[in-house]
């Protein structure tokens, strides 16, 4: 088996994460917000967690962690909780056009609410356009929300840039959904107000996200019930996942530049191969090697993924997967592409245990089945 | 009060003559089958009913069941007891008490003349009884309840309720056909509406992996999962077609593909037919839904199979046959979003008025029954039950 579908959900075999959480569970099985010793325990465990993670992204104590779901309740909170607490402030908020749908969507939810969302463009790669966000920022935008790296391309916008255009209006917040690139290229994290991820992305396990925000910034609460997460996020918080949420962030950013290099070279033998092949477009130029998106000028992605997955070999295609739906990837559409090569795009993700012979493999039998399919 | 029995009746079967009896003993097992989970349930195979025992078995969901079965007109709830005119009276009235409405109409029928009273008298018997001790009233032109009683020899049953059932014939006394399954809306409805007229199926698919994908074959598991309903076995043949498929394109003009490909189809069908002993080929066309289901398509592409070809939607419209298809639960199933071998590789303007001179020059250019013999040799049987 050949898995190169790391985007949309990371695979690398951390065995040590979940002896983490069922240790945690086994440990700390108690309500962490029950007042007996028991409880007093899980809740400190998961304090520590909380703890581990800001120092991991060199966060001080301005910032204050909420564990969630994943990373779309954590988006679905910072954007509709911030402009519901803060519409008083303005009702402008400007956003970038390729965002996930997590993001994009809720935007359209608040724009239903009255809130007024001005998208920003990108540039052929798949980049923001900065001088457009600047020329567009003024005194009622509440809210600039720029993703860090794009889950299909893996385009990635430069966050301190954007920092320095959103801090010379103190009134307006900076949330970023960094759901791609965490754990995998290092950010400057104290320079987002607010920021949304998932811990499935970086080898966590599935059903757990956190939400990161600094704590003068005050939030709705999306769902109602107890006071748990500094009465942010009602409901029994899961302690066993939040632990081996902080455990596996704590391993991704450990070996964080070991692990760049490593994918690197594997992007950089992927694409040379893919170069070769006359069928195929780049539509990835960016420098992070995670993610590697292409188009097939005359053939249909589906059917490369339909032969590719026969082979045992996993990729994933953000696009029209199927002749009977009319899905096409709007990213793609987005940076210019036409219609026919954003249908037929096919994204190729890596993890940290992929190996250059795996990459020779899938080009060997990309070529082949490239090769026999019309 | 507690029913009994189901008294289940018999579809068409009033228009044959010497084989009725056979009819109903492939009814009777296929009721048994169907009903083989519910081990209390005994049965009286008799001439004109079936009767289902139930033994304190709930009733509910056996009455769900025989209503899919085919050759069932309907079913009636029925209370068994002595032939004896005061329990008569006694179970019509506790009976008639449960029922909702203000008039009622008692119709006896007596084949058992060993019994002394005649119908009409059992009835003016019975109707006083529930005349003094309710409030109905007679109609018996449109009355809101009817009370049934049957007296016969093994005893006499009393009933008002009757359910309707699918009708049709029992699974297996027409013969066998091969239904050619795409995965789609349509065969499904096919395949069903001649279950129904009590034709056995096999089923036969053309798969093209890589361009169609492995999940279209668990899409047809579970549709004929829910074909079980009514024939409880099928046998699915899938043929690999991925070889014929390329070189058609390869060797034709894409306008003619679609039909040469479904010539190549259906002279599969007909020898996989042969070889399973079916007297027919069937599919879900319906005439002039596509450009291959034109009659002048069928007709250049029937020409290759000497085996009759049955349509049973060839008069339907779509949206006839989606209700159908959603009555059955195989719509839902049916729209899930895989490609199947004739969307992928549908050309822009296909023939809609082949000619069968081009169709035979396109044809002539490849080896087609070496590849029709090596289809067959590889194909995958599959039995869904």
């Amino acid at each position: 088996m050949i898995y190169f579908d790391n985007a949309a959900t990371y695979h690398n075999d951390n065995k040590a994460t979940l002896e983490v959480y069922l240790e945690a569970n086994q440990k700390y099985f108690a309500n962490a917000n029950s007042s007996h010793r028991l409880g007093y325990l899980a809740n400190k465990a998961v304090d520590q967690a909380r703890l581990s993670i800001l120092r991991d992204l060199k966060l001080d104590s301005n910032y204050e962690v909420i564990f969630n779901s994943g990373a779309t309740e954590g988006i679905n909170h910072a954007l509709k909780g911030y402009a519901l607490r803060n519409k008083s402030r303005g009702n402008e908020i400007i956003a970038f056009k390729n965002e996930h749908p997590a993001v994009s969507e809720t935007l359209l939810s608040l724009s239903k609410l009255g809130f007024k969302i001005t998208y920003i463009d990108c540039d052929k790669n798949g980049e923001i356009n900065y001088a457009q966000l600047k020329s567009l920022i003024n005194q009622n935008t509440i809210m600039v929300v720029v993703m860090s790296v794009n889950n299909e391309t893996g385009a990635t916008n430069n966050l301190d840039k954007i920092y320095d255009i959103v801090k010379t209006y103190p009134k307006c917040v900076f949330f970023s959904d960094v759901t791609q690139a965490i754990g995998k290229i290092n950010l400057n994290y104290h320079h987002l107000d607010i920021f949304a991820f998932s811990a499935h992305k970086f080898g966590g396990l599935m059903g757990s996200g956190i939400l990161i925000k600094k704590k003068k910034i005050l939030l709705t609460k999306l769902i109602d019930g107890g006071a748990q997460e500094n009465n942010l996020r009602a409901g029994t918080l899961a302690s066993p996942l939040a632990i081996s949420t902080s455990f596996a962030l704590h391993q991704a950013i450990t070996h964080l530049d070991g692990n760049l290099k490593h994918v690197l070279k594997l992007k950089d033998c992927l694409i040379e191969g893919l170069k070769k092949n006359p069928e195929i477009i780049l539509n990835s130029s960016s420098e992070f090697p995670y993610i590697v998106n292409f188009s097939l000028k005359s053939k249909k992605a589906s059917v490369l993924l339909e032969a590719l997955s026969n082979k045992e070999i996993y990729v994933s295609s953000q696009s029209a997967c199927h002749a009977k739906s009319n899905i096409v990837s709007s990213v793609l559409l987005n940076m210019g592409l036409d219609r026919k090569l954003a249908e037929n795009s096919v994204r190729v993700s890596f993890s940290e245990v992929n190996t250059i012979d795996e990459v020779r493999i899938f080009l060997r039998e990309l070529n082949e089945i490239l090769g026999e399919i019309r | 009060m507690k029913y009994t029995s189901i008294m289940v009746r018999f579809g068409e079967l009033s228009t044959k003559g010497k084989n009725k009896k056979d009819f109903i003993r492939m009814l009777a097992d296929n009721i048994k089958h169907a009903l083989k989970n519910y081990p209390d349930l005994t049965y009286d195979v008799l001439y004109d009913h079936i009767y289902v025992n139930l033994n304190n078995t709930d009733y509910e969901p056996i009455v769900n069941i025989l209503k899919d079965i085919s050759g069932i007109q309907g079913l009636s709830l029925v209370i068994k007891i002595k032939s004896d005119i005061d329990e008569i009276k006694q179970t019509a009235l506790n009976l008639i008490k449960e029922e909702k409405g203000y008039t009622f109409k008692v119709t006896c029928k007596r084949s058992d003349k060993r019994f002394p009273i005649v119908s009409d008298d059992i009835i003016r018997q019975v109707a006083p009884v529930i005349l003094k001790n309710t409030n109905l009233k007679v109609d018996v032109h449109q009355p809101d309840i009817k009370l049934s009683i049957e007296v016969r020899e093994e005893g006499t049953y009393v009933f008002t309720k009757t359910i309707l059932a699918s009708g049709g014939y029992p699974i297996g006394v027409a013969g066998k056909v091969m239904m050619m399954l795409s995965g789609g809306i349509d065969s499904p409805v096919a395949s069903y509406l001649l279950m129904k007229r009590g034709v056995i199926l096999e089923c036969i698919h053309f798969a093209s992996p890589p361009y169609t994908s492995e999940a279209v074959i668990d899409k047809l598991k579970d549709i004929l999962r829910e074909l079980n309903k009514f024939q409880y076995s099928i046998k699915l043949h899938i043929i690999p077609f991925t070889k014929i498929q390329t070189k058609i394109y390869e060797v034709s003009d894409e306008s003619y593909a679609i039909t040469i490909m479904r010539r190549m189809m259906y002279r599969i069908a007909q020898e996989v037919a042969s070889k399973q002993h079916c007297l027919a080929i069937a599919n879900g066309e319906s005439i002039g839904q596509v450009a291959s289901q034109t009659l002048d398509s069928m007709q250049v592409i029937e020409g290759v199979v000497n085996l009759p070809v049955i349509r049973p939607l060839c008069v339907l419209d779509k949206l006839e046959i989606i209700k159908i298809a959603k009555r059955i639960n195989t719509y839902e199933i049916s729209i899930r979003p895989f490609e199947d071998c004739c969307t992928i590789f549908a050309p822009k303007r296909p023939k809609t008025k082949p000619r069968l001179h081009e169709v035979e020059f396109f044809e002539k250019k490849f080896d087609y029954l070496a590849l029709i013999k090596e289809a067959i040799a590889d194909t995958k049987t599959i039995t869904i039950s």
